[in-house]
């Protein structure tokens, strides 16, 4: 069976500057990854390789075994919200549609299969009222929904989600893992989360990334393994940290 | 049409704006003139606000100037009769759009260096042409600040065809210019030529600016592009609601600005831009009490 991700020797350079040395990842059908690492360490730049935006210097990536840039229409790709400008005007509606552009497709209105389709995408992510809305009304947790629903419509095989919950409460953060869960019965996931403490229950594997990228199975990563990615105990720290905010969060 | 100004002229009271204008065919192209231009005006500056290419526009603006002088030039000492200065205007605008374009695209640093060189050194080129021509006072204020009243028949045509592009191209285009305009990267993922679309928003918006330029001049350019979609975009949570508002709201400061600068014999389009300052300060103040 193809790997849904494979990485070969795969290196990366910024202006001489080493992101990544000599990864090799592989990643099965249905596998539910998160990319810890951090900041800086490339974690961003590993999903960039994989969505084609930028080419390895040296290696290989093959997403479905083909070339990135040729598999684009089987993967959804979710970017940080804080890339987008939020006072844009566009509706919920609208931004969801987005996801059904392709080549030779989105000339013209809408039609109605595909605003029947962003609208099952919308009520999957459970705002389906607010179909009509500003995207700029919206709370955080809603917006980071509505690109999930706006990386579903294009039919996914491979979903790729870069700090989904970064800046969303604690419940939503749960309420988004557990909607995770759920699609990952029929794609398979990679998120990259600076929160792995919260992610673990969730996932089947962790990919770490500062600089060289090491994969585990989740039962085998332990605070020593942690530690060795980020260099030091911070990463305890923000796991206690995160207890205290689920206790806050169970406590209501 | 010329029965409406003949009953115009025969109803309006005389001595007044809507008299003159049954009566002079100049005033009817001004009028024609600055609702046409509303209409690009109105559509491509909702993308202009939208994008925040603002910049990118009046550096677009001043390099028309360059276009201008050297097309006034080449008719009046080198005897091309074809140079009209509004075809130099359209390629200067063109050559800017494209210059600024791929450096926008290419270099990600330097980028408002790159676009203040083309801004200033096109208007520089357009100064030194006018300087060399004869006659170049009253040119060089008509560039500058506009001149609606001596607008031309022709000129409404070029206007004419240029609003019917602009039309089809968003209608044809408006999903996919939108995803360009909010999430580049997603569009591109999505396999849309995202650096062709971008493109294409630079040039339909240096049309824009050729356009308007003859209306309220280069250097006041910027400001009708965007002041109506901003004032707009307050009120709505559409693109397409901020066109049509921009587009109307342009049509009713341009209409307005003709009306209120005929009696005092002001200049129409500075006229326009403080109204349309005013109706932005109005909108703004309202969206920011909203907020509070």
């Amino acid at each position: 069976m193809v790997d849904v991700i494979e990485l070969t020797n795969v290196s990366f350079e910024r202006s001489g500057q080493g992101i990544l040395r000599d990864v090799n990842l592989h990643i099965g059908p249905g596998d539910f990854v998160a990319v810890v690492g951090p900041n800086g360490g490339g974690k961003t730049t590993l999903l960039k390789l994989m969505l084609g935006l930028l080419a390895p210097t040296t290696g290989r990536v093959s997403i479905f075994g083909l070339p990135p840039v040729q598999a684009r229409s089987m993967v959804g790709y979710m970017p940080q919200y804080s890339s987008l400008d939020p006072g844009f005007p566009l509706t919920v509606g609208e931004a969801v549609l987005m996801g059904r552009l392709a080549p030779g497709r989105g000339l013209g209105f809408w039609g109605r299969a595909d605003k029947d389709v962003a609208a099952k995408a919308l009520g999957h992510v459970g705002l389906a009222d607010l179909i009509r809305r500003p995207l700029a009304e919206l709370s955080g947790g809603q917006r980071q929904r509505v690109l999930v629903a706006r990386a579903l419509v294009g039919e996914p095989k491979l979903l790729l989600l870069d700090e989904p919950t970064s800046n969303a409460d604690v419940r939503s953060e749960h309420d988004f893992y557990d909607l995770l869960l759920e699609l990952n019965q029929a794609m398979t996931i990679v998120v990259v989360t600076h929160d792995l403490g919260f992610v673990s229950p969730y996932i089947q594997h962790v990919a770490c990334v500062n600089k060289d990228v090491l994969f585990h199975p989740t039962s085998e990563v332990t605070g020593e393994v942690i530690s060795r990615v980020y260099g030091g105990p911070v990463s305890m720290v923000r796991h206690d940290h995160h207890h205290e905010k689920m206790g806050g969060c169970f406590d209501e | 049409m010329n029965e409406f100004w003949a009953w115009l002229g025969a109803t309006a009271p005389q001595g007044g704006f809507l008299a003159a204008l049954a009566h002079n065919g100049f005033l009817q192209n001004a009028l024609w003139a600055g609702l046409l231009a509303s209409f690009s005006c109105g559509i491509m500056g909702a993308y202009v606000v939208a994008r925040r290419i603002s910049y990118i526009a009046g550096a677009i603006a001043h390099c028309v100037l360059g276009g201008m002088g050297a097309a006034g030039y080449a008719r009046a000492v080198l005897g091309w009769q074809w140079a009209h200065p509004l075809l130099g205007a359209a390629a200067a605008a063109l050559l800017a759009a494209v210059v600024i374009g791929q450096v926008s695209l290419k270099a990600s640093q330097r980028e408002d260096t790159i676009i203040g060189a083309v801004w200033a050194v096109g208007m520089a080129v357009g100064i030194l042409f006018i300087a060399r021509t004869p006659g170049y006072d009253t040119d060089l204020m008509g560039y500058l600040f506009g001149n609606i009243l001596m607008v031309t028949p022709g000129d409404l045509w070029l206007m004419a065809g240029l609003d019917l592009i602009i039309a089809v191209t968003v209608l044809l285009f408006y999903n996919r210019l939108l995803a360009v305009c909010f999430d580049e990267e997603f569009a591109r993922l999505r396999g849309l030529r995202t650096d062709f679309y971008y493109m294409l928003l630079l040039c339909l918006t240096a049309m824009t600016v050729v356009l308007l330029s003859t209306v309220v001049g280069i250097i006041m350019v910027i400001a009708l592009l965007t002041l109506p979609a901003g004032s707009a975009s307050v009120f709505c949570r559409r693109l397409s609601g901020v066109m049509v508002w921009a587009v109307l709201l342009s049509m009713a400061l341009t209409s307005g600005g003709l009306y209120l600068s005929y009696g005092p014999d002001l200049p129409t389009g500075a006229v326009i831009i403080v109204l349309a300052g005013v109706v932005y300060l109005v909108s703004a103040s309202v969206a920011w009490l909203r907020r509070s």
